[in-house]
């Protein structure tokens, strides 16, 4: 059920939301780039945007993360360090919403990650539907769509002169009735609206990639697809930096003159050489075809085997920032050629 | 305070053993005694140890569970870390998490013939295992352990290889690629072995253990004696970092390798694209 709230008022309500958390929302730079940012006061917030230039990975897995602290090499005196502001990311794109509720599976199958948790377990997520998918954009083909909603607590559909608000959890529930004097109720031509919105948002993203687009079976994509693809890439790590998906960290331990050191973890990437390097310099993923053979095929076929879905949300900010233009999309769409033109070539 | 599992617990080094000139074997205790209690592994498995500043390395457990109350790690210097872990003399407290890793199927092999392939530090977590059948022994049937290093100087746990080769129903065979004019036995890649050993494939499982480039003509030769790729047992060292199946650096397949590895059966291993 979808309650309006008209636009000018979203701001107010932001402003009382805010003294719950800390308010992450899309941002305008000087330079016209968006991107989420906190934000003190509702007044800059971005109700109209175009996708933000990175996801909101960082305020789960933030690039350098103190895990504890130590003095003079000494395990008795490490002390965890925790985040628990409590957040409240504002305009998240179904895309960055699939990208949470799956880092909430990954950080707690299997092995709980206490850091992530604590971040994690302070949020409020408010997801706005994304009615003008950009060029780049896929997330049809990944099983979730322009109006994909799981595991938001307070989705919203953008419809002119105001947003429709459905809460779907306690929190999301808490934040709407607790100022339910914003708020009225939406009428049956509203839910129309949101209908055609997300139809006409479906038809574009169908126009960047085909909805039933077929990746070939992965043992039959032959070397020499991938030997071309990594001419290239620069393992210059940009792909998995602004991956809503990728999780994958290093660990360091810094210790300053005084010998109060930490150990941190830090964004890393499967395509940097130095990756799966061990002692002795025995690497089994050496060469860059091999490595990026390993993360196309990690989140194209292995992902899916794990969780029923594919390691991508079709957010195409791999496709925006690749030197190479080896991003998600294009390579999507070649290995699907591949099939087309299996024993052709 | 609630330590999450990432925030390694404190381990006094109470002896250190050196086995060659760059592999030393640290005996541990946990200074805590309820850590100590709580610290149950099995053979095959890893943990991660700390010097807090310098950082983390997985090493394998050498010590066999059946032997309680403390914890040996041989550790090859080959790096930072284990280049500062060389420099610690008894008393040093280290940091310790885990253990991580899947460990040898013990159980499954009860009853059988058993054959180790050791090459070089692979012998560590090997060692683990040939003591705790050592240990349970009526559980198992003859035992024959294959070694080889590069030289003489490289062979680790001399005097347990010469205890080993006394033990009943078992056989000791130690190689070295390179003789020298101290050395009298064997000389050549430890798969010069194999056809020196009389043994019946169908009634042995075989564990091979060592550098990469070793493992791969091992299980060639053994498959070719007969072995069933199932009783066939290695393990996949990647480059693990986290042991928690999250920092990713031991992908390989789609696998973690340091949760549901490192031990794998030769069945699996092909199945993870190996060899």
């Amino acid at each position: 059920m979808y309650h309006l709230i008209t636009k000018g008022l979203v701001k107010v309500w932001l402003r009382k939301l805010i003294k719950q958390g800390v308010l992450v929302a899309p941002t305008e730079l000087a330079g016209g780039d968006v991107v989420f940012k906190e934000a003190f006061t509702p007044e800059n917030v971005l109700l109209k945007f175009k996708k933000p230039l990175y996801s909101v990975k960082s305020y789960f897995l933030p690039q350098e993360e103190t895990l504890f602290t130590f003095h003079d090499s000494s395990v008795n005196t490490l002390e965890e360090v925790y985040d628990e502001f409590p957040r409240i990311f504002f305009g998240l794109r179904p895309c960055d919403l699939k990208a949470i509720t799956q880092a909430d599976r990954f950080f707690n199958e299997g092995f709980q990650d206490a850091y992530y948790n604590h971040r994690r377990k302070q949020t409020l997520l408010m997801v706005i539907g994304c009615n003008n998918p950009d060029n780049n954009c896929f997330c049809h083909t990944m099983g979730i769509g322009p109006f994909y909603k799981d595991g938001a607590d307070i989705f919203m559909v953008d419809l002119g002169h105001s947003f429709a608000v459905t809460a779907q959890t306690p929190k999301g529930t808490a934040a709407v009735e607790d100022y339910s004097y914003l708020f009225e109720k939406a009428a049956e031509e509203d839910e129309e609206d949101i209908f055609f919105e997300e139809n006409s948002a479906l038809s574009r993203l169908n126009f960047n990639m085909p909805q039933n687009i077929k990746l070939p079976d992965f043992t039959k994509v032959d070397d020499g697809f991938w030997e071309k693809a990594s001419r290239r890439c620069f393992s210059c790590g940009s792909c998995s930096y602004v991956c809503p998906l990728c999780f994958c960290y290093n660990v360091v331990d810094r210790q300053n003159k005084a010998s109060q050191g930490k150990r941190v973890r830090t964004w890393d990437s499967c395509v940097f050489e130095g990756f799966t390097r061990m002692a002795g310099r025995h690497n089994m993923f050496k060469t860059r075809q091999d490595r990026l053979k390993k993360r196309f095929a990690h989140k194209l076929y292995q992902y899916p085997e794990t969780y029923g879905y594919p390691g991508c949300t079709g957010c195409g900010r791999c496709t925006v920032t690749c030197p190479g233009n080896i991003g998600m999309m294009s390579m999507i769409k070649q290995l699907a050629e591949e099939v087309s033109t299996d024993g052709k070539k | 305070m609630a330590k999450n599992e990432l925030a390694p617990k404190a381990a006094r080094i109470m002896n250190i053993t050196r086995e060659t000139s760059d592999t030393k074997t640290f005996t541990l205790v946990f200074t805590n005694p309820a850590d100590q209690d709580a610290f149950n592994y099995r053979p095959g498995q890893f943990v991660e140890i700390s010097v807090l500043g310098v950082g983390e390395a997985p090493i394998s457990i050498t010590s066999s569970p059946s032997r309680k109350g403390f914890l040996e790690l041989s550790i090859k210097r080959v790096g930072q870390l284990t280049e500062t872990i060389h420099a610690l003399s008894p008393g040093s407290i280290v940091g310790i998490r885990g253990p991580y890793g899947n460990g040898f199927p013990f159980e499954d092999v009860n009853g059988d013939n058993i054959l180790f392939v050791a090459g070089g530090i692979g012998l560590a977590p090997l060692r683990s295992l040939i003591n705790y059948v050592f240990d349970n022994r009526r559980d198992y049937g003859d035992v024959k352990i294959l070694y080889g290093s590069r030289n003489s100087g490289e062979l680790v746990f001399t005097g347990e290889l010469d205890r080993w080769s006394g033990m009943p129903e078992t056989e000791v065979l130690v190689t070295v690629d390179r003789g020298d004019e101290y050395w009298q036995g064997n000389v050549g890649l430890v798969t010069t072995l194999i056809p020196r050993i009389k043994l019946t494939p169908e009634s042995y499982s075989a564990f091979v253990c060592g550098p990469p480039v070793m493992i791969p003509f091992v299980i060639k030769d053994l498959l070719k004696l007969g072995f069933r790729e199932d009783k066939i047992i290695s393990t996949l060292e990647n480059y693990m970092k986290c042991g928690v199946g999250k920092c990713g650096h031991c992908l390989l397949g789609g696998k973690y390798i340091c949760m549901e590895g490192p031990v794998f059966k030769y069945s699996q291993m092909k199945d993870l694209g190996f060899g």
